[in-house]
């Protein structure tokens, strides 16, 4: 039966980062049977407030849309820092998330957090894990982010992965926000966010690791599409899916171009030199 | 997040060791079906033959037998509304297979006869003996299925039809074990996609949780929405006025001009007020030999006080006019009484005395006044309750699990209806047919 | 071909307002940026009016102390929040004037016909306030980047002293002068023989007043929370003279000093904004009239090399606006002074009841006299409010025209009319006229 580690305060992501590069992903099969709690959370206002000025979300007492996954991010780091965890820490990446808001949550909410790992599958590439961050506000989930990582590998060709939505309504959608991220936008994000993993941080650290730059946070770009969307998004009830493509290399011009439907949103984050996919957006409510 | 004893009742290891998990209900969504699966229309009454002619023309499968061909059943509607001697009640014996044929989430709806209507004590006995069936049905009824019991006094065409409507939808999922009474007032909306469509609803304590669930019910389903509720929480406000296009109003529902307040709000902003929703409250709970003035007073004040007060305008020449709706936010405590809630279950009982009186004086204007008693409701106010109190109230109740604010909204949004003119003076719980005040 | 002519001239309708409560600087709001602020006020304003996915003619808004990637602020905030994106806007800056001058553009381009309906409002935070470089970084920078080759740029960074990077705190400070708004103040007060319990007095009726009309719940439709704060907490309620005179002296010198903290207005932070309309446009949207923007008139003094008061322009622009509305100063049912200083209200009405004064600079027979007191500032000013520099005036606006409707009601058989004047940095004064 699942085990459940509660824990007193936030991780010392710095430790779990240094035993994760000592650690060699076993050929594990299963995943822990954990789930990593912390309760009564509060929001800093501090971060928040640094979170809302880098992403350009407009601060109210109401926490942004993709908020919560940086509460449950550094739990997230627990159960991927396991022994019996069967992926690497560093070098999974980050391709796919799901946040489904089923209750706004504000700044003075205290806030309980718990993630836990699930669906461990096979992918084209190697396999997927899905980690399952879910905060609870007066005993409701309110809201429940769904990473799902890629740990390449052995190949599956018979696998299937998830695909994003056809892009054929965004055909007539000529233009959008275009922001630039400089060459500082990993280590800034970093700050904020707490994710030091060393392919956002510098160069010199990325190559080792199969990158030619430091390359931004998923979780920055897509914060910047939510930030530039939500004021057209209701307050609950909605579902915000993101695709990771192409990482987006420090420094670079991006572009957000989206089609707004009927009760939905579908936005493509791309590069506006090269003409790279870097993400798809879904907003469904 | 689920705590440690949810986790533990719904790991994989709990379902083996045969700890009732909870079945995911159905909820409403607009342009759905009314009901998934064939629905089985049975019995001896009047309504057989429009129930069946209406459901048909709803576009869903009627059943003709509960015979094993057939598929898995939506929903069975039994009409012995005619049954006047306890021996009709046999019938009933020969849907047993029918029931036992319903799909997830499935559905029975009793209609009979208001047995307050009737005099020969054989006729009013059959009739009674109908609600302890359908009770008892619900507590039996498994993996989100339904029990509800429609009273018809007079030609209740109308009104049969909206409250069979509402108890075979998504709308009423947490409603279970329920009685309602229909009359032979006329009425149907015109559009069923949007049936408050031009219709203009005041709800009070709209900020958060509940109140904020109904604004966006009622306009989902085409009210344009006044949400009121208290300066403080303007913030909060303002985001939900927003979110469903309609206008914020800060006000204190206990204020002496409270009333007169709204009634001027909506009729200068929006032409008169059609609907109005009662939901502003507070709990301030204590044991009643420690509770002190402040808590007794607050409590009844929000709660009932104002009520009485603001109705004065709200039900006064430029008030709610003809076909106009009020519904009033009562609680399980105000029926079953609560440890340690002396002074909310005297408000929320208050209300219900409220409810049927208003009521009366208002129906001969068209106006109906109905009350729901939420249950366990998920929501910041039930958080605050001690866990094994919560878990067990939780629990306690035929469909094993809380209900969601969307579903009290849903309920309210049904009896706000123009089509919900036979339903005046009920008070329908929204408890998923809890074991306490039963 | 088709003849254009002039349409005729309308009257601008105040519908109502919305502000965030005003906190004392580096406080409960020291995280939120102007654009934080004004966005939250204008959804607080949508909310009340129910104006979700509407289209404006315009929202003219600004901020005094604004960062350079705040040039667009007003657009940039109507872009966040619930109006329709196809609402144009733009920024104005007039100092404390601000506000009030974005009301009174968006009222001349209703009567003109221009726009239909508009929002005006202000915000200002002296916790986020920009801080510049010092003037001698900016030059070493700009000339490293004009330079060509890397020699070049090492050389125009060589040309940098220790003194350059200590940065520029935006201070409150006349650059002409090099004197505080207090120490312009103080001159002034001195000049007038404003006592010290003068202005404690009034002080103490500021706060007496805004804790009054909360308590009578006079800003429910006025206010929205934000960020947890409900009221605007420079309010002392029990703020009383003889407290107030206990207070040290902040402003000016030597024993008859007479400025303190509890007679000034702190640093603050705030946003206000403000909802006028053509009579049509608020007849199609069910919205009635609070008060009418009748006219505005805007005066500017030489406090450097001539011999006025910093603050003292609106003794001029008052005056000027009487004479063209054929109105004495006495023909009003509320006075809305902003109280920069406790100094700078009894200063204005010396001025206006002295003869001397009266004649010789501002070119009047007799002085334009007293005024009741009991119509001045009835539900609190600045110095209760605080003062977040360009939101005071949108506060004021919405303000006064409720105080008319609600006097209007009481008294439906005549015209009431209230006066509002604001003195504002670089030695201007705006003022107006409302009436109901």
């Amino acid at each position: 039966m699942t085990r459940e580690l509660v824990l007193e305060g936030p991780p010392d992501l710095r430790r779990i980062y240094a035993t994760a590069a000592l650690k060699r992903a076993a050929g594990h099969d299963g995943l822990p049977d954990l789930r990593v709690v912390r309760r009564g959370v509060t929001v800093d206002p501090d971060n928040l407030a640094r979170y809302a000025r880098a992403c350009q979300f407009t601060l109210s007492e109401r926490l942004p849309l993709p908020y919560p996954h940086l509460l449950g991010f550094p739990l997230q780091m627990v159960v991927m820092s396991q022994h019996d965890f069967p992926f690497p820490l560093v070098g999974s990446i980050h391709v796919e998330n799901v946040i489904t808001v089923s209750k706004p949550l504000t700044l003075a909410d205290p806030l309980d957090v718990a993630v836990h790992a699930e669906n461990l599958r096979l992918h084209p590439k190697g396999r997927q894990v899905d980690l399952v961050t879910e905060v609870s506000s007066g005993d409701q989930t309110a809201w429940r982010g769904v990473s799902t990582y890629l740990a390449r590998g052995a190949e599956h060709p018979e696998a299937v992965a998830s695909e994003p939505p056809t892009l054929d309504a965004l055909e007539s959608v000529r233009s959008g926000p275009t922001w630039r991220f400089g060459e500082r936008t990993g280590r800034m994000f970093a700050g904020i966010g707490g994710d030091w993993n060393p392919i956002h941080v510098h160069p010199i650290l990325a190559k080792p690791l199969g990158f030619p730059t430091a390359i931004a946070h998923g979780m920055y770009s897509y914060s910047r599409c939510v930030a530039a969307l939500q004021p057209r998004l209701p307050q609950s009830g909605v579902t915000s899916h993101v695709w990771f493509r192409k990482p987006i290399r420090l420094p670079s011009t991006v572009r957000l171009r989206t089609a707004f439907e009927h009760h939905r949103m579908l936005s493509l984050l791309e590069g506006v030199k090269r003409d790279l996919d870097h993400a798809v957006l879904e907003h469904t409510w | 997040m689920p705590d440690l004893f949810t986790t533990l009742i719904t790991s994989p290891l709990a379902k083996k060791a045969g700890v009732p998990q909870p079945t995911r209900l159905r909820r409403y969504e607009p342009g759905g079906p009314l009901c998934e699966g064939p629905v089985l229309v049975a019995g001896t009454g009047p309504y057989v033959a429009p129930l069946r002619q209406w459901l048909g023309a709803a576009g869903l499968a009627l059943a003709e037998t509960s015979d094993a061909a057939t598929d898995r059943l939506g929903a069975v509607v039994v009409d012995l509304s005619d049954a006047t001697d306890p021996g009709q009640l046999g019938l009933l014996k020969s849907l047993a297979p029918a029931v036992k044929k319903l799909r997830t989430n499935g559905r029975v709806v009793v209609v009979g006869t208001d047995p307050a209507t009737l005099e020969d004590p054989a006729h009013v006995a059959t009739q009674r003996a109908l609600e302890g069936f359908v009770r008892s049905l619900g507590k039996e009824l498994r993996a989100g299925a339904t029990a509800n019991h429609v009273l018809v006094g007079g030609e209740a065409s109308d009104g049969l039809r909206s409250a069979v409507g509402f108890f075979l939808s998504g709308r009423s999922a947490y409603v279970d074990g329920q009685v309602v009474r229909v009359d032979a007032t006329r009425g149907g909306n015109p559009n069923e996609e949007r049936p408050l469509d031009g219709k203009v609803a005041v709800v009070t304590g709209a900020a958060r949780g509940i109140g904020a669930e109904i604004a966006r019910v009622l306009a989902r389903d085409g009210a344009t929405v006044i949400a009121v509720d208290v300066p403080a929480a303007g913030e909060a406000l303002a985001r939900v006025a927003n979110e469903v296009h309609g206008t914020a109003l800060l006000l204190d529902v206990t204020a002496p001009e409270a009333g007169a307040a709204i009634v001027e709000h909506a009729r200068s902003r929006h032409g008169g007020i059609d609907i109005v929703v009662h939901n502003a409250g507070i709990t301030r709970d204590k044991l009643f030999v420690n509770m002190d003035d402040s808590r007794w007073d607050s409590v009844m004040d929000v709660n009932l006080r104002s009520i009485l007060r603001m109705n004065e305008a709200l039900l006064g020449p430029d008030g709610l006019g003809g076909g106009g709706r009020m519904v009033c936010l009562s609680s399980m405590a105000g029926i079953a009484g609560n440890r340690g809630q002396t002074n909310y279950a005297a408000s929320k009982a208050g209300v219900i005395g409220l409810v049927t009186a208003t009521a009366e004086d208002v129906t001969e204007r068209s106006i109906t006044v109905n009350g729901v008693a939420p249950g366990f409701i998920e929501t910041e106010m039930t958080a605050r309750i001690p866990f094994a109190t919560r878990e067990i109230g939780r629990r306690m109740n035929s469909l094993q699990q809380g209900g969601t604010p969307r579903d009290v909204a849903e309920t309210i949004a049904w009896l706000v209806q123009p089509g919900s003119a036979a339903v005046n003076g009920q008070v329908v719980r929204v408890c998923g047919q809890s074991m306490l005040g039963a | 071909m088709p003849q254009t002519s002039p349409r005729p001239v309308r009257r601008a309708a105040i519908l109502g307002g919305n502000r965030i409560p005003f906190a004392r600087a580096h406080g409960a709001y020291a995280r939120a940026s102007n654009q934080d602020m004004l966005t939250a006020t204008l959804d607080g304003l949508v909310a009340r009016f129910g104006l979700a996915g509407e289209r404006m003619g315009e929202v003219v808004a600004g901020a005094v102390l604004k960062h350079s990637r705040d040039f667009n602020l007003t657009r940039e905030s109507v872009l966040g929040s619930q109006l329709d994106p196809h609402t144009p806007a733009y920024d104005v800056q007039q100092a404390c004037g601000t506000g009030l001058e974005a009301a009174i553009l968006v009222a001349n381009k209703i009567a003109l016909g221009q726009v239909e309906a508009g929002i005006a409002g202000g915000t200002d935070t002296a916790s986020d306030a920009p801080i510049a470089v010092s003037e001698g970084l900016r030059q070493t920078l700009l000339a490293a980047n004009r330079a060509k080759t890397l020699p070049d740029r090492l050389k125009a960074l060589a040309s940098l002293r220790p003194a350059d990077l200590v940065p520029a705190i935006p201070q409150n400070v006349e650059p002409r002068t090099g004197l505080s708004m207090g120490e312009h103040m103080a001159l002034t007060a001195e000049e007038w023989g404003v006592t010290r319990a003068e202005q404690d007095e009034l002080a103490a009726a500021s706060h007496r007043h805004l804790a009054a009309a909360y308590d009578r719940g006079f800003f429910d439709d006025l206010v929205t929370p934000y960020l947890g704060v409900t009221r605007d907490n420079n309010l002392r309620p029990d703020s009383t003279v003889e407290q107030l005179g206990k207070l040290r002296t902040v402003f000016g010198r030597g024993p008859d000093a007479t400025m303190t903290a509890g007679n000034s207005t702190p640093l603050t932070d705030g946003a206000s904004a403000v909802l006028l309309a053509s009579e049509e446009w608020a007849a199609e949207h069910r919205l009635s009239p609070l008060a009418w923007f009748v006219d505005a008139e805007t005066a500017a003094v030489d406090y450097v090399h001539g011999h006025e008061g910093l603050l003292m322009a609106p003794a001029y622009a008052v005056p000027r606006l009487l004479a063209r509305n054929g109105l004495t100063l006495q023909d009003f049912d509320f006075y809305e002074i902003h109280e920069a200083f406790a100094a700078t209200v009894l200063a204005l009405l010396k001025a206006w009841e002295d003869p001397r004064f009266s004649k010789e600079r501002l070119g009047l027979d007799a002085p334009l006299g007293s005024i009741d007191r009991a119509r001045l500032n009835v539900t609190g000013s600045s110095l209760a409010t605080g003062h977040p520099f360009a939101a005071t005036g949108g506060r004021i606006v919405a303000t006064l025209a409720k105080l008319l409707h609600e006097k209007k009601q009481q008294d439906p058989g005549r015209t009431v009319r209230g006066l509002i004047s604001i003195c504002a940095a670089g030695g201007q004064g705006v003022t107006a006229i409302l009436e109901a």
